[in-house]
């Protein structure tokens, strides 16, 4: 029982995914906020005379077809891969639960109505659903997080609604309802923190989609813009050089996949951090 | 007005429709809906500890629900100390439920998870305005040792108690908002036998300290004669039988609590193979049998159950819904 109670806030009860999962993030952070600050170069300077330059101490990731850095450039592109992650999950995040939520405890017409209007976004597949979006509002990451919003709230929305029909029949709502609370608080207090899980841990793995996607359009175009470092975009200007200077392509392509590593560790350590019964075994 | 009981019901009947598809909606063919309650009467006097038993599926968990006011009656009248809690305003009704609580079966899933003990007895103390803001720590203390458990329970998450002890915090719950009537689903059943007995030696404590009124839902007959001055027996949604527990376990006047009563495992050898045992389940509650529910699985069923039989009142409050009750107490044990 004593060993259950230091378990809540204490560090060194936290599973070790979520230790190392938040780790990573952190120094995902810190990268994207201060290592811009400290690169001497420009990620979009030119310098043809160092083009297509193998790693070396001068450029450690090498040089590109015009001469720029790799490591400069996908230091910077981890401000831009981040902000697809955070601008992509967020809105999604936030309409989907409000919508789950409502459909899932009011029930009859907002339910119906609610879950129709996902049946119609899900028959469209995901990036087809994005792409057409995107191509009808013109290319750019703004568009594109318009159009991530339009089709990405009806996982959450479909996640929240099933955990909220599932906690709403459970004793301790009844309890509350009969306890005289009011719809408001027991929604907020008493499942919210019970359903908001599942969505915040699937939000982790959607983060990797989302950036794998802004990396997919920036690649076929349709994201983010040149000469922005985006890490799609660089490696889709170094996809014609792959054979000669596999370095322009491969370490934009080792970042994604280090930043959807930690998003993945981060989103199974809340998901044993989160779950009370699981997490204190 | 003493003698008011504190919960009068009266002819309560209770549906649930069942889905139909489309095509037989289309086909006119009538929505089909289960008899969860049918004409339920009775009353429980302040103070008074009301058991309701029967088979699973027969709708007492059903007439627990109504009578709190969880699940709307389809007809009926409830009446909580002289007033109708089935026509009240939303706004009267969260002030009258205050005054009703109910202990779980499943103690797991009675509590959040993710509440600490304290703040799942004291949330309603405040939001109730049960005691000023700066007592509501030591009337969480209070309500916990008056459960069984020490203070410092409050702390606790819910995982970290036992099923007993969580049950006792589910009654601490209940008693928070001081309430008149506790109503008690099966209150026992998911606990081990050791802890069972000490949670209703509880309950009937805190009924005689307090002064509570309680009904206790249960299929277990020993429980119910444990605890209960008065049972009432469900079959398929109807009341068929009610009286003092002493009368009906003495002489119990419908086939049906007999077949149940004799279902009791007795450490009596000599008492064995005296009564038949009740044979087959229970009819389906979508089309229950005309006349006499029980008729298809009753032994001394006769041509006259096709029809519905009368209430036969019996002395002392005693009561069964059955065309030969006054018989079938003659012929008793």
């Amino acid at each position: 029982m004593r060993r259950g109670l230091r378990a809540r806030g204490s560090l060194q009860r936290w599973p070790r995914n979520l230790k190392l999962g938040v780790g990573l993030m952190i120094a995902w952070i810190l990268v994207a906020v201060f290592g811009p600050m400290l690169l001497p170069g420009n990620p979009t300077t030119m310098d043809l005379m160092n083009s297509l330059h193998p790693p070396s101490l001068a450029f450690p990731f090498g040089t590109d077809n015009l001469g720029r850095g790799v490591f400069t450039r996908v230091v910077y592109g981890s401000r831009i891969d981040l902000q697809i992650a955070l601008f992509c999950v967020v809105p999604a995040f936030v309409i989907g639960t409000m919508v789950g939520m409502s459909a899932g405890y009011f029930g009859g017409t907002t339910d119906v109505v609610s879950m129709r209007l996902v049946d119609v976004a899900v028959a469209f597949p995901f990036f087809v659903a994005v792409i057409a979006i995107v191509a009808v509002l013109g290319p750019g990451l703004k568009n594109m997080y318009i159009a991530v919003a339009c089709v990405g709230w009806v996982s959450y929305a479909r996640i929240t609604r099933a955990e909220i029909l599932v906690v709403k029949q459970t004793d301790y709502v009844q309890a509350a309802r009969l306890l005289g609370f009011s719809d408001r608080r027991i929604l907020a207090r008493h499942i919210l923190p019970n359903v908001i899980v599942q969505a915040l841990v699937y939000a982790t793995s959607d983060a990797v989609l989302d950036i794998f996607l802004g990396s997919s359009l920036g690649w076929l175009g349709l994201g983010a813009q040149p000469p922005l470092p985006e890490w799609g975009l660089i490696i889709a200007d170094g996809y014609s050089f792959v054979s000669q200077a596999p370095w322009i392509s491969g370490f934009p392509g080792l970042a994604i996949v280090l930043l959807a590593v930690s998003l993945s560790l981060l989103g199974d350590g809340l998901a044993d951090a989160l779950r009370p019964e699981l997490g204190r075994a | 007005m003493a003698d008011r009981p504190l919960l009068a019901v009266e002819a309560l009947d209770k549906y649930f429709p069942l889905r139909r598809s489309l095509v037989a909606g289309m086909m006119g063919h009538p929505r089909r809906r289960v008899q969860a309650a049918k004409e339920v009467s009775f009353a429980i006097g302040k103070g008074e500890s009301f058991g309701l038993v029967g088979e699973s599926g027969c709708g007492k968990t059903t007439l627990g629900r109504l009578v709190l006011g969880l699940l709307p009656p389809d007809g009926g009248v409830i009446r909580f100390d002289g007033q109708d809690i089935t026509k009240v305003e939303p706004t009267a009704r969260r002030a009258l439920r205050r005054q009703m609580q109910m202990v779980f079966q499943d103690p797991y899933s009675s509590l959040n998870p993710r509440i600490r003990i304290g703040s799942a007895i004291g949330e309603p103390i405040r939001l109730h305005g049960i005691v000023p803001p700066d007592e509501v720590a030591g009337e969480v203390a209070r309500l916990l040792e008056r459960v069984g458990l020490p203070a410092s329970a409050a702390s606790r998450y819910p995982s970290e108690l036992s099923g007993g002890q969580r049950q006792r915090v589910g009654i601490a719950r209940a008693l928070s908002v001081r309430p008149k009537l506790l109503v008690a689903d099966e209150a026992v059943s998911g606990l081990d036998v050791s802890v069972r007995a000490q949670v209703l030696n509880l309950l009937a404590d805190l009924r005689r300290d307090l002064g509570l009124t309680l009904m206790f839902i249960s299929h277990d007959l020993g429980v119910i004669e444990y605890l209960c001055e008065t049972v009432g027996v469900m079959y398929l949604g109807t009341m068929v039988e009610y009286g003092p527990t002493s009368a009906v376990f003495a002489r119990p006047a419908h086939p049906y609590t007999r077949a149940l009563l004799a279902s009791i495992p007795r450490a009596d050898p000599s008492a064995v193979g005296q009564e038949t045992p009740l044979a087959g389940e229970p009819p389906s509650p979508v089309d229950p049998p005309s006349g006499c529910p029980f008729r298809t699985r009753c032994p001394s069923a006769r041509p006259l159950c096709e029809t519905p039989p009368p209430r036969v009142m019996l002395p002392g409050g005693h009561w069964a819904v059955c065309h030969f009750a006054t018989e079938v107490v003659r012929n008793g044990r």
